[in-house]
């Protein structure tokens, strides 16, 4: 579609932070969201965890992939694709482990304003959804191309939870009837962000 | 019915603390009364052009509008949120001309419930709700969204007086809003000067999306919107820096969206909804010195 790579390289990084973003089209990574959006400070650092995990977790994943699991380009036999699943899960839950053991020697401080959501990270749904995304045989991704996809799908998702935490913090002064209070209210606001994104859909093709 | 006679335009909206995100009550009341000002006489310019239909669909916005208020009133045991009547006007401006009554009623539906009463009334909504109907009708009903009356406006080359009138009618509101309150200066000139840029930048590189100034300014209404619906001092942020995002994103953002969106016809719909999204973020971020603590609510 775009003949020059490196535009193509921007329209990537771009589209899958706003118009593609996978949070409000996709629906996904969810539960992380709406669990810890209360303060914005914990919200930037659950936030940029995430993209870290997102964009190691995918350029490994995509390594494994290409090289192993669809056996022709190291010359093994039989094609091992069924196990894309469970590798890839283990991947992601490798990352983070590790993730845990450096923060357990530097930042100390963020066991305490985490919580369970740091080992959470793990099946962050968002995570597996651009591992997923990017081995769609729609989409031909090179390595490049999977770096920024994941890339921009972080920042995306970083950007989606400081939105939702500062609507969050505009709602403490607002008269919301008492059947909307805390998840119902917000899910009623993702769902409106969804429409007006749904706008979007149709500029930009991944 | 004394309640709902007195807040048919101004809205039934407290606060006189010094809010990080929420106006106060005398910046709300007085805003409505300009905007109740500003669009009557492009209700009047509507009537003119369209006739009956246009009037059919502001009886039906009032009474969906006051029907809704007073059902959530009743079921939420708090007081009404008012300013019916100015929203049913901005409905029936931003609504495509022959939408047919039922959905007029749809969308208004739609709009006030996700757009106001769910947070509390006016004056605390996060989106606009008359964008929030459009962006309803937009997406369901694909059919009605061919004539807008911006649109219809400019197709004849014939009626130039009548363009003059409106361009003049837009200028003097706009100067009026900047004299009313010199913030809006920031929104209005950083949204215009940003959306003219990036018409250069598109028409310079061979893919034009207006052709002259007026275009810009009259043909999908971008002036039109940018003075009635983003000047919104609940809507829009409160820190000078705020203002001139919020600005500069409904400008750069109505061009790009006009250019490459299929959904839409009027780019200016999304950018100020988009806009609206991220003013708690905006106030968030610029005013975090003096932030009240909320935590513990």
């Amino acid at each position: 579609m775009y003949t020059n790579p490196f535009i193509s390289l921007i329209v990537i990084l771009v589209a899958s932070m706003t118009t593609n973003n996978i949070v409000f089209t996709q629906y996904l990574g969810m539960c992380s969201i709406f669990g810890k959006s209360d303060r914005m400070k914990d919200a930037l650092t659950l936030g940029i965890l995430v993209t870290l995990v997102m964009v190691i977790s995918s350029v490994l994943n995509y390594w494994i992939y290409r090289y192993l699991l669809t056996g022709n380009e190291l010359g093994q036999t039989g094609d091992l694709r069924f196990l894309t699943f469970f590798v890839f899960i283990g991947i992601i839950a490798a990352i983070v482990q590790l993730l845990e053991f450096i923060r357990n020697k530097k930042f100390p401080e963020m066991a305490v304003s985490l919580g369970k959501w740091f080992p959470l990270i793990t099946v962050n749904c968002a995570i597996m959804g651009v591992n997923l995304l990017m081995i769609d045989p729609a989409r031909t991704y090179h390595l490049e191309q999977v770096f920024l996809f994941a890339l921009g799908s972080g920042l995306g998702w970083l950007f989606a939870i400081l939105l939702i935490g500062a609507i969050r913090e505009r709602l403490n002064f607002s008269r919301i009837p008492a059947s909307l209070q805390g998840i119902g209210i917000l899910a009623l606001i993702i769902g409106t962000i969804s429409l007006i994104f749904l706008g979007f859909s149709g500029m930009i093709e991944l | 019915m004394n309640d709902i006679i007195k807040h048919l335009v101004i809205p039934n909206y407290t606060n006189n603390s010094n809010n990080l995100f929420l106006p106060k009550q005398k910046e709300v009341e007085r805003f409505n009364k300009v905007i109740f000002f500003i669009s009557l006489p492009v209700l009047v310019f509507l009537i003119y052009f369209f006739g009956t239909s246009v009037i059919i669909t502001l009886i039906v916005a009032l009474i969906t509008l006051t029907v809704i208020d007073w059902l959530f009133s009743a079921l939420t045991k708090k007081s009404i949120s008012g300013a019916n009547l100015v929203f049913a006007i901005l409905f029936t401006i931003v609504f495509p001309v022959n939408t047919p009554w039922w959905l007029v009623a749809f969308a208004c539906m739609f709009g006030t419930i996700l757009g106001r009463e769910i947070f509390g009334g006016s004056g605390y909504q996060l989106f606009h709700p008359a964008l929030l109907g459009k962006l309803f009708i937009v997406i369901n009903f694909p059919k009605f969204e061919s004539s807008s009356f911006f649109q219809l406006l400019s197709v004849d080359e014939e009626n130039l007086t009548i363009k003059i009138i409106w361009l003049g009618y837009l200028c003097a509101t706009a100067l009026f809003l900047v004299f009313y309150n010199r913030q809006n200066l920031y929104i209005i000139l950083g949204s215009l000067l940003l959306a003219a840029l990036v018409s250069i930048a598109f028409y310079s590189i061979g893919q034009p999306v207006y052709n002259s100034l007026t275009e810009l300014l009259l043909l999908d209404g971008l002036f039109c919107g940018i003075v009635i619906f983003a000047c919104d001092p609940t809507l829009s942020p409160k820190s000078i820096k705020g203002k001139i995002i919020f600005g500069l994103l409904v400008g750069f953002l109505a061009i790009v969206v006009q250019k490459f969106s299929s959904t839409i016809n009027e780019g200016w719909v999304l950018a100020i909804l988009f806009a609206n999204m991220v003013t708690p973020l905006i106030d968030s971020i610029f005013n975090s010195s003096n932030r009240i603590n909320y935590e513990g609510k």
